[in-house]
């Protein structure tokens, strides 16, 4: 359309015609133009040749009268037999511009007379061809050509005379006549090349002004044809990003002609798109929230599996620790780290969770998956019966993968579980490390998300039930169980593939009904050998006791008591308060040795920050440090900021909240 | 009764006719011989019969097959006419019949020993011509003429005779062949008044008569013809007779004949004719003569007796 306004100002029209996209007008153009072309070009060239050609023969006919004037008036020249006469006769035709020389020849082909302008003029013909012509019966006169000279030859006759003086007293004029001599003209031919060539000029240059014109009007004339359809098409241009229907726009275009009925049915068209793609948002909108749920329900089947399992641990650890604690007996310190573990990995799993449900992926980083396995198998012996016989099989080239410790432990606890589902009466677990080469053939084998190159894997094989072909295609398929509904929720390896995929490795499974399963999980090899080595922060052994009161302000009484617990452990004197009202409370009554305030920043009544508000009113300089359940966002969005206070977000591990006191005292 | 009155007044009339008729000269039949069929020898025909009546028997030599003599002795007519020279040649051997002549230039050849032959002129005498040209271009003094010796000198002479009387000086050139024509105008045009054309086939031809039109045209040389055919061509002036005025005055001269009122041989001259070419005259110079035309013009019905002169 561009290009047509450009047209419309009549620009260079060759630059024009060549910029010019192949469109349906272009063509109509071009055909008009053809057409135009063609036609004029053979009129052109009919009328050249036409014209070309009637300059020749206005030249020949020209020299034809000359010729004839020449033999009428030489007849007395040949008559008196004077040269003198036919000289002067000559001169005369010399005058002429293209007549250069003049011959008289007698009966007897004897020249009488030559005139010419140059010398050196050649002659085409002699008297002997001429005759021989005559002789033969051609008609007079005998033209003679070269490229430059053209030769003309007319016989001179002459009355035969009265027969006698009767006729002649009677006027009774003598009509037969007799051959008396031959007249040579000689004539130059550059004339008619210079008109010939004048002509030319004057054809192309009448060429061009025309198809000039007739690109103009064939211009105008194909622009009103295919204006519609342009006008069509800049619409339907915008169909090529058809999936934004709320930017299609209607086709401004009436009329009964083929492109308004087009125009009328693509217009409907664009009703139709947008009246569905209305249905359609809504629909999105419905299987959005529909999906929004089911997600959910996903996701709290995958925390609840996962958190069982950990729990199972954790339970299981503790009810040992408390029936030792019970018996007498001494504590075998594996079940606290078990206990300890499970609940870090539980309190990750929520920090993982809460990341999850703000939208931010999880963090990955190096890991040596040989330490990674002999974690997990802390964490399992705490939930594995003791039938099961745990074999680790450590690979020497301790291989190091980029992943996330908690994703990776969730993998690899869903399999620990299954295994254990797969072996009711107890068997034996094999988890092995290795690494493997993948060629791109098995990567493509593999799935579109895997590479070719070295891979890190992870082979837990068990000695349980296995399972059949049907099921094998099956597992990874998200709510698929073997175990009921009342056991399995059908998400546990259909997650562990999901985060495999997102690592970018797959899954490998080998069984056999009756004799075991074999797992092999693949993971990208890191290019660094380095790894991050999880120091354990929270312990409690170097830190020193300290002395003060802490106001301890939660809703929960558990929370409470733990931390008063902790707290009393390490030299602190505790008040404990319920709500927000109880703290201002608690704190006006003990407002001077108070050395702190540890409060939650939710609270019933009155919520941590007004609560500091009136605290500071009664006492500016007392510490006060926050803690929370909640996440920091959701803080934010209830109008709580974290960024001017201190703050402590749960769960809070005994040496963190020690320490972290210590140093708000002391600031 | 009206048809009475009809019969009464056809029977006067019958009666009127015969007491007035010539019955002497009812029964002089004649033969007309023409050599040629063509216009101006018709011409000469139609004024013969005019003139003589209609108990004519025309005989037309190109296409006659049969022995004209004996046809003619057949016929026993009163007077033969000849019309041209081929005809008077055919009938001339023929004593016993009186013969009239029409267009023969010469018939000089035919005429001695002939006492039946007489004729009417083909051409108007010179002395009238000079009459003319003396009334109409009274200043001129030199007339050239070309002549062929062998073939006009006769006229030559008649014209040499006739300026005599008009105090006019004759320049003749001589010329044997055609191709002497030209140089001979060229020279004669140097000393002449006017050009006084000659009916001889050695110098007038229509290639020469153009040169020579053209060539006195330029030098204000006014030409005096004996056709107005050659009027058209360039000449001032023609001084001729009419075919059909011939053969009136043939018809003429055979009843005069016949009635014993003429002797033979004689020879007619013919009614001459006047006629000038007005552009030619613009372009030399003269009066236009339109004013004078009709008196100049003798008319062909003018059948007065003309005078009638003996051969030479």
């Amino acid at each position: 359309m561009k290009i047509m306004k450009k047209i419309k100002s009549f620009p260079l029209i060759t630059e024009i015609y060549f910029q010019m996209k192949d469109t349906l007008f272009k063509k109509v153009l071009t055909t008009f133009i053809s057409i135009f072309m063609a036609f004029f070009l053979t009129l052109f060239i009919f009328h050249s040749y036409q014209q070309i050609h009637s300059i020749k023969s206005s030249f020949v006919r020209e020299a034809r009268i000359l010729a004839d004037v020449l033999s009428a008036n030489s007849r007395l020249g040949i008559l008196a037999g004077s040269e003198k006469l036919l000289k002067q006769e000559a001169q005369g035709f010399l005058c002429q511009a293209y007549v250069v020389g003049v011959s008289v020849f007698n009966r007897d082909s004897l020249l009488m007379s030559v005139t010419k302008r140059d010398e050196d003029l050649p002659r085409i013909a002699d008297i002997l061809q001429v005759k021989k012509r005559m002789s033969q019966g051609d008609t007079p006169p005998y033209i003679y050509e070269t490229d430059k000279l053209m030769e003309i030859w007319k016989p001179v006759y002459v009355s035969i005379g009265f027969k006698s003086a009767e006729e002649m007293v009677l006027g009774i004029m003598p009509t037969k006549t007799k051959l008396a001599g031959w007249v040579a003209l000689s004539l130059d031919k550059s004339e008619i090349l210079k008109k010939e060539r004048l002509y030319l000029l004057y054809f192309l240059v009448t060429f061009f002004i025309c198809i000039s014109l007739a690109y103009f009007f064939m211009h105008r004339a194909a622009l009103k044809t295919v204006g519609a359809i342009d006008i069509l098409c800049e619409h339907v241009d915008s169909f090529k990003n058809i999936e934004n229907v709320e930017a299609l726009q209607e086709i401004p275009m009436e009329g009964e002609d083929e492109a308004g009925r087009v125009a009328k049915l693509i217009n409907e068209m664009i009703r139709v798109l947008k009246k569905r793609h209305e249905e359609k948002k809504k629909l999105e909108t419905q299987l959005l929230n529909a999906q929004k749920l089911e997600a959910i329900g996903a996701l709290a089947g995958g925390i609840a599996h996962d958190f069982n399992n950990v729990l199972a641990s954790v339970m299981g650890s503790g009810d040992i620790v408390k029936y030792r604690i019970s018996e007498g007996q001494e504590i075998d310190p594996k079940f606290v780290d078990a206990i300890i573990t499970c609940s870090k990995r539980a309190r990750e799993m929520i920090v993982e969770l809460l990341k999850y449900a703000r939208g931010k992926g999880m963090d990955r980083y190096p890991l040596k998956l040989n330490d990674q396995i002999i974690m997990l198998k802390k964490m399992a012996s705490g939930f594995l019966s003791d039938d099961i016989q745990i074999n680790l099989e450590l690979s020497e080239e301790d291989p190091v993968v980029v992943s996330n410790a908690t994703q990776l432990h969730q993998v690899l606890l869903n399999m620990l579980t299954n295994a254990q589902d797969a072996m009711p009466k107890g068997g034996k677990l094999r988890i092995a490390t290795g690494t493997a080469q993948i060629s791109e053939h098995v990567a493509k084998e593999k799935g579109e998300w895997v590479n070719p190159g070295r891979y890190g894997v992870i082979y837990i094989e068990d000695t349980g039930i296995g399972m059949d072909e049907e099921v094998m295609k099956n597992i990874f398929k998200p709510f698929f169980t073997t175990k009921g509904s009342e056991k399995g929720t059908g998400l546990g390896l259909y997650n562990c593939f999901k985060i495999v995929k997102e690592h970018g490795g797959f899954i490998d499974v080998e069984s056999e009904k009756g004799k075991g399963t074999l797992f092999k999980i693949y993971i990208p090899l890191s290019d660094s050998k380095e790894v991050v080595v999880e120091k354990d922060e929270d312990s409690l052994a170097d830190i020193p006791k300290g002395s003060g009161t802490i106001l301890v302000a939660d809703d929960d009484p558990f929370v409470r008591e733990v931390i008063k617990g902790i707290l009393t452990e390490f030299g602190y004197e505790v008040i404990l308060a319920v709500n927000g009202i109880d703290v201002i409370n608690k704190f006006r009554d003990n407002m001077d040795k108070v050395d702190l305030v540890l409060m939650d920043i939710v609270m019933p009544y009155k919520h941590g920050k007004s609560a500091q508000e009136e605290i500071r009113k009664m006492k500016p300089e007392v510490k006060i440090l926050f803690m929370s359940g909640y996440p920091d966002y959701v803080l934010a969005e209830k109008g709580i900021s974290t960024d001017d206070i201190e703050y402590l977000q749960k769960p809070i591990r005994a040496a963190t909240l020690i320490k972290k006191i210590q140093q708000v005292l002391k600031s | 009764m009206q048809h009475k009155l009809h019969i009464r007044k056809y029977v006067f009339c019958f009666l009127i006719f015969f007491a007035f008729y010539d019955n002497s000269f009812a029964s002089f039949f004649a033969v007309v011989v023409q050599g040629i069929s063509i216009e101006p020898y018709n011409q000469v025909f139609r004024g013969i019969k005019k003139s003589y009546g209609n108990d004519l028997k025309r005989v037309v030599l190109c296409g006659f097959k049969g022995d004209l003599k004996r046809y003619i002795k057949e016929k026993k007519p009163f007077v033969i006419f000849t019309i041209g020279e081929w005809a008077l040649s055919e009938v001339s051997s023929i004593k016993d019949i009186p013969i009239v002549y029409t267009m023969v230039l010469n018939p000089n050849p035919y005429l001695s020993g002939h006492k039946n032959i007489s004729g009417v002129s083909m051409l108007v005498s010179a002395r009238k011509k000079l009459e003319y040209i003396k009334k109409y271009l009274p200043k001129t003094k030199r007339i050239g003429v070309i002549y062929n010796p062998g073939h006009s000198y006769y006229l030559y002479k008649e014209l040499l005779d006739a300026a005599k009387d008009f105090k006019v000086s004759i320049v003749a050139k001589k010329v044997f062949s055609s191709q002497q024509v030209i140089d001979a105008i060229k020279k004669i045009s140097q000393n002449i008044d006017l050009f006084f054309m000659l009916p001889d086939v050695t110098v007038i031809s229509p290639e020469t008569l153009s040169f020579m039109n053209l060539f006195f045209l330029k030098k204000s040389i006014p030409i005096v013809t004996f056709s107005e055919k050659y009027l058209k061509l360039g000449a001032l002036m023609a001084i001729y007779s009419e075919p059909f005025s011939m053969g009136v005055q043939a018809g003429i001269l055979a009843k005069k004949i016949l009635k014993g009122t003429v002797m033979t041989p004689v020879t007619v001259c013919p009614d001459e004719r006047f006629k000038i070419n007005s552009y030619v005259a613009e372009c030399l110079g003269l009066p236009t003569y339109e004013e004078n035309r009709r008196e100049m013009i003798v008319h062909e019905d003018n059948e007065k007796d003309k005078e009638f002169s003996p051969h030479n």
